[in-house]
């Protein structure tokens, strides 16, 4: 009887520790889990190569030249807009300005507005526009420049700048936020246009916030 | 009696349907027009669009509000002490009734105690700008 009681425990005893096995191997997963770098990676000599952001230089609100590195060793959030866009970049914009709120005291976070219309939005129609919005630097750059530089760059961030003059404004472009890594990489990206998804998008941020 | 009765009730059911078409229509067109800018609860964005839900500004603009939502507005206003100069694009290819659908939900969702806009209201207002 005695015995096989504590045959009863021993085997429960065991199952427990499996189950403790496993919930530790799951918790190791979940740490090590990272978010993926988007787009093809290339093979070259055996290395992969995964793409970047190219090098870029720009113009923000204050006429100051910014570049990527000049954004510091930081991960921020991009997205493509215009400011007499009469469509969805005030949608977007509401969007940027919740991360903007929820990580304006976090240094290792900034945003990067890229207008896709640079004839018309100079460095001083965007430092008006950014001061409606309450925009501050230097966590919130608001970029214009050479106009091919603007829509080619767009592509790496999976976003679309394109000149359409059917457009409603004269352009067609996507209204995706982009999170790009210290390292130039997009890991990750929604529809700006819709709350939903800007809030799984923002635990992706966290997410790569404790990826160290 | 019991068939008056029974004219009388679809009467009304078949009234209130309408009206209430009317202002889901309204409700789909802000939607579809003006949420982009002026957002679903129509508080607009910051000092950059301005809101709808200014009773006082409303009222003072009535008979400019068809001209605007119809062919658009730019230059500076003014909305409880705050400034704003956002061009705002019009849709010429509203009809007078959806014009005032949307006035009329506008109202009914934001402001209490403004008369109704009707589709006649909209026609004379557009007078002024077309």
């Amino acid at each position: 009887m005695k015995k096989s009681k504590t045959n009863i425990i021993f085997r429960n005893g065991g199952i427990y520790l499996v189950f403790l096995i496993l919930l530790m191997s799951c918790n190791a997963k979940q740490k090590e889990y990272k978010l993926p770098i988007i787009g093809y990676p290339e093979i070259t000599n055996g290395d992969t190569i995964y793409p970047r952001v190219r090098d870029f230089s720009f113009l923000n609100q204050d006429s100051s030249i910014v570049t990527n590195e000049e954004l510091g060793d930081v991960i921020y959030i991009a997205d493509f807009f215009f400011t007499s866009c009469p469509t969805i970049c005030p949608k977007v914009k509401q969007q940027m300005i919740r991360i903007y709120d929820k990580y304006f005291d976090d240094d290792r976070i900034k945003l990067v507005s890229f207008t896709v219309d640079p004839v018309r939005d100079t460095p001083s129609r965007l430092k008006s526009y950014s001061e409606k919005l309450d925009a501050k630097l230097p966590k919130w750059h608001f970029l214009t420049g050479e106009k091919d530089s603007l829509h080619s760059i767009s592509g790496d961030y999976m976003s679309i700048a394109l000149e359409n003059p059917d457009a409603p404004g004269g352009f067609d472009h996507s209204g995706r936020l982009i999170l790009v890594d210290t390292e130039g990489h997009v890991r990750a990206f929604c529809n700006g246009t819709d709350p939903e998804e800007v809030t799984e998008f923002l635990k992706k941020i966290d997410h790569l916030l404790n990826e160290g | 009696m019991k068939v008056k009765l029974l004219i009388i009730i679809l009467v009304t059911s078949f009234i209130s349907s309408c009206l209430d078409n009317h202002n889901s229509e309204g409700a789909r067109l802000y939607l579809q027009h003006c949420t982009p800018c002026h957002m679903e609860n129509g508080e607009g964005l910051k000092r950059l669009i301005p809101p709808l839900t200014n009773t006082e500004f409303l009222q003072e603009n009535r008979s400019n509000l068809p001209c605007w939502i119809k062919h658009g507005m730019s230059g500076p206003i003014q909305i409880g002490g705050v400034e704003y100069d956002q061009i705002m694009p019009g849709v010429p290819t509203l009809t007078d009734t959806e014009i005032a659908n949307i006035l009329n939900f506008i109202q009914t969702a934001w402001h209490e105690g403004l008369t109704f806009i009707s589709e006649n209201e909209v026609k004379d207002a557009l007078k002024e700008c077309e």
